[in-house]
């Protein structure tokens, strides 16, 4: 086996347990939170806003006045095992979590075929489209709860100081990369055509 | 494939065994057997090389043109 492979296949190995312990825990930690009240955990929620008008200003010598137009963030909630940290883990583990271990099951496997020196298969080619689609989906799920999670907070807080509000966006990078992925996948296709052909040379 | 390869008639003639021409030619049996089963797509003039070395033969000999129906 080729020792750079070997070497990135051990250590996809160790981040898909260590995200599979970190998985539990989460679970663990919320059931926790929820049954017995404890620990307490702050619950952190994304938020984007509006500055009341006239509290913000901006004055550049390059830009001109302006004014924040949207903002987000994170605030901050002490709540003890109610039902926002449950829709929060859950939002986590679907969001995050699913496609994050689609991603790495899928890479384990595709280097572990790589380090055997038999890269060109049908299987990988499933594997790579497979790791786009979960790089897109990734991006649109976490622009959606995001979203989501922003317009749960703009209806049930209120705020001075601001006007809380709701901001969908996806980074387009990521989509772009999912095709890139994609385009990959193609490569490995037509190397997969070449291995037969060169398995039939003797 | 209308190109037909009669390895095993050769082999015969020479008495030879296929493990044998393997050998001397420093080519997996394997390869030899997707040679001489007509399953290989291609074949290297290194090969091809090698093995009429090792059967003096020309490779008339052992490849044919058989154009299908």
């Amino acid at each position: 086996m080729a020792t750079y492979p070997r070497v990135l296949g051990r250590t996809l190995d160790i981040i898909f347990y260590a995200l599979i312990g970190t998985t539990v825990l989460t679970v663990l930690v919320v059931v926790a939170m929820f049954v017995w009240k404890s620990p307490n955990v702050d619950l952190a929620v994304p938020v984007a806003f509006v500055p009341d008008a006239g509290t913000v200003t901006l004055r550049s010598d390059v830009y001109g006045d302006g004014e924040i137009t949207m903002a987000q963030g994170v605030a901050s909630f002490e709540e003890v095992g109610g039902p926002g940290h449950v829709a929060q883990a859950i939002a986590i583990v679907a969001v995050f979590l699913i496609p994050a271990f689609v991603i790495l099951h899928m890479l384990r496997r595709l280097v572990r075929t790589v380090a055997e020196g038999r890269p060109f298969q049908d299987a990988n080619v499933t594997r790579i489209r497979v790791i786009g689609l979960a790089t897109v989906v990734f991006e649109l799920l976490y622009g959606v709860t995001n979203f989501l999670l922003q317009q749960s907070v703009a209806r049930t807080v209120t705020a001075s100081g601001v006007d809380l509000a709701a901001n969908f966006s996806v980074n387009p990078a990521v989509i772009v990369l999912g095709l890139v992925i994609f385009a990959v996948a193609e490569v490995f296709r037509y190397g997969g055509s070449l291995q037969a052909e060169s398995d039939l040379t003797v | 494939m209308p190109i037909k390869v009669s390895l095993d008639r050769m082999l015969l003639d020479r008495k030879m065994t296929l493990t044998e021409l393997a050998d001397r030619v420093d080519i997996t049996i394997a390869n030899l057997s997707v040679l001489k089963t007509g399953k290989a797509k291609a074949i290297r003039f290194s090969t091809l090389d090698a093995v009429c070395r090792e059967l003096q033969c020309q490779p008339g000999d052992i490849l044919a043109f058989e154009p299908e129906p």
